[in-house]
């Protein structure tokens, strides 16, 4: 009986379990917005549970998290927004040595910074994030049967005033006398973190999601519209373009709702 | 007639220190106190800036000189947001700068000739692979080489421009002579590390020739060498040594290794003897002689009869650092720490960290 049970329920929609950092907080608002107007989203999503200062942060330890997704089916999905802001990192304040890298992708570095060769700051991000978010991901590969998809995280912010305006108190000082870094360099550390995050989830046998298609711009900057206000997220707009993209990946329908 | 009673002089050898003496310095002593060290005026403090570059046996040199406590100079270090560890990784400080072995005095002569512009080899970067390219006058600096050409040639400007400024800010620095033999380009002379088509580029006999140097062409290129570095730093010393790594192979037709070995290093001896009685500021330390010298009994070489041992390499920069510091030794420095990390990097870790945590509690 009970596999009849299951079966139907298969049938009928796959269970999608997101679990990640920061970046998902953007879809547990999203979530927040639909339920509070009364609609469903298919999907639970779970933040990664830490204690800073005695103050708990997240609502789900990977353990739990790696716990739940075990007796998950193959036709179900597990969704990864673990980690994703390494490049924000290297890339979000200007450095006292401005420096530049050329990319496989054409890019060219810009004068008068200080050239880093891009095989040696991709040996340092792949190493970083190997022994970081991609053993996260590949533990949360290895404890499911189920279909396991990461998300790059969103792409940065062109607007440097926004940056700059939008940055935490305690960096009140640091930031204007730093400033922020040009834009397309934060591009181009996003689409170098992107490169090495698709070969990880490659070898672990992780699809990969990109970006929701209507919330990147033409250069590849995430639409203002989609900004949280902070230096690096985007908001429950993108959340929510994030759910139509899996509902529409695994779900084969998009829910009604406004993109503003 | 009052017969003249001559004076006697003691003859020379008299006179002479105990290290004038075989027996007395090198046969009646035991091989950890050899110290082959003849007149060598160079003296360092802490605050010296040594410089070093030359064959693989100057990669020791630097690192000792690392760990010592004094100070090894290096202009071309990578970025500080790269980590130190992968800076290593990526051969920043293996040498005062990027420029990988220099084997040959001129090899040595055309990197100060590039790096001020007035030599321009026609080379073009070699292409190793889709998306690998290296560069022809250090093929191996860039583990996996370069992402296009264009990078190559920005990073090559980038580095002759910290080479410019090593050789314009340094107290002393340090040569060790590797190679006699090399390949060069029929075109323009270019001379190469490394024969192309070994670790990169295309062999083709047309272009490229094979090049054994004489000593008076060794010598032709350390004095113009010299110049070059004394008219951009009128105070910088010299200090040469030879390498006591044999050749790997040679190229010298129907010549054995062997001998080939005997050749090279006896012409850069002499060289490198002619150079230190021709100049005040050029002086020789006895690397070679520590290490290949007949009172180790071949115990300081590895069983490859190549490479040098770390005890040798220990017994040369024992004896370095008595000569040139009078003894005075200094505290070894702290090596990076594995956790050590750019302060600036460090500060947008804990901004990006914070927004993260910020942005989870709902703010």
């Amino acid at each position: 009986m009970a596999e009849v049970a299951n079966k139907e329920r298969r049938l009928a929609q796959p269970r999608i379990l997101l679990f990640g950092d920061s970046h998902a907080h953007a879809v547990q608002r999203a979530i927040a917005k639909r339920e509070g107007k009364g609609q469903s989203a298919p999907i639970s999503a779970h933040s990664l549970l830490k204690e800073k200062n005695g103050i708990r942060i997240g609502s789900t330890s990977l353990e739990k998290f790696l716990k739940l997704i075990r007796e998950l089916e193959p036709e179900d999905v597990v969704v990864s927004m673990i980690g994703g802001n390494q490049h924000a990192v290297y890339s979000t304040i200007q450095h006292p040595q401005p420096f530049d890298f050329f990319t496989p992708d054409g890019d060219v570095a810009e004068e008068p910074s200080e050239i880093i060769p891009y095989r040696a700051i991709r040996d340092v991000f792949e190493y970083g994030l190997r022994k970081g978010d991609g053993r996260m991901i590949e533990d949360v590969r290895a404890a499911t049967k189920a279909r396991v998809v990461h998300i790059l995280p969103p792409p940065p912010k062109k607007d440097n005033a926004h940056i700059a305006k939008h940055h935490e108190t305690i960096f009140r000082e640091d930031l204007p006398q730093r400033g922020v870094s040009r834009p397309e360099l934060r591009l181009k550390f996003w689409k170098l973190q992107s490169r090495i995050l698709k070969k990880l989830c490659k070898e672990f046998e992780v699809e990969v999601m990109v970006p929701p298609r209507r919330a990147v711009d033409e250069e590849g900057f995430l639409r203002p519209e989609f900004y949280a206000n902070d230096a690096t997220h985007g908001n429950w707009r993108y959340g929510e373009r994030v759910i139509r993209e899996l509902e529409r990946r695994y779900i084969g329908s998009t829910a009604e709702w406004p993109s503003k | 007639m009052a017969q003249q009673v001559k004076k006697e002089h003691p003859h020379p050898y008299k006179s002479l220190p105990e290290k004038a003496f075989w027996r007395r310095s090198v046969a009646g002593v035991k091989p950890a106190k050899v110290d082959p060290v003849g007149e060598f005026n160079v003296r360092i403090s802490t605050d010296t800036k040594v410089a070093t570059a030359g064959s693989c046996f100057a990669q020791h040199i630097a690192r000792h000189l690392k760990q010592s406590g004094y100070c090894y100079y290096v202009a071309e270090a990578g970025h500080p947001i790269l980590p130190a560890q992968a800076r290593a990784r990526q051969n920043y400080g293996l040498f005062s700068c990027r420029y990988g072995n220099i084997y040959t005095a001129r090899q040595l002569r055309q990197l100060i000739e590039r790096a001020y512009g007035r030599f321009d080899p026609v080379e073009k970067p070699w292409k190793k692979a889709q998306g690998v390219f290296l560069d022809p006058f250090r093929p191996t600096s860039q583990p996996g080489g370069f992402i296009s050409a264009e990078e190559m040639l920005a990073d090559r400007s980038q580095h002759l421009a910290a080479v410019r400024r090593m050789f314009e800010t340094l107290d002393v620095f340090v040569f060790t002579l590797g190679l006699t033999e090399c390949w060069r380009s029929k075109e323009d002379g270019a001379v190469f590390p490394v024969c192309p088509g070994v670790e990169g580029g295309t062999f083709d006999p047309k272009k490229y020739e094979f090049y054994n140097q004489s000593v008076e062409e060794v010598i032709e290129d350390l004095t113009a060498f010299r110049a070059a570095l004394s008219a951009v730093n009128p105070q910088a010393q010299i200090i040469l040594t030879v390498s006591p790594v044999p050749l790997v192979a040679t190229a010298q037709p129907g010549e054995h290794v062997l001998s080939a070995t005997t050749y090279s290093k006896s012409v850069l001896r002499v060289a490198a003897e002619a150079m230190r009685r021709g100049f005040d500021n050029v002086h020789y330390f006895p690397s070679y002689e520590i290490i290949s010298g007949a009172f180790n009994r071949g115990a300081y070489y590895a069983d490859d009869l190549r490479n040098v041992v770390e005890e040798g390499v220990g017994h040369v920069m024992r004896l370095f650092l008595a000569h040139a510091t009078g003894g005075a030794g200094a505290a070894a420095a702290e090596g990076p720490s594995a956790v050590e990390e750019d302060e600036h990097l460090g500060l947008a870790r804990q901004l990006i960290q914070v927004e993260c945590d910020e942005i989870a509690l709902d703010r």
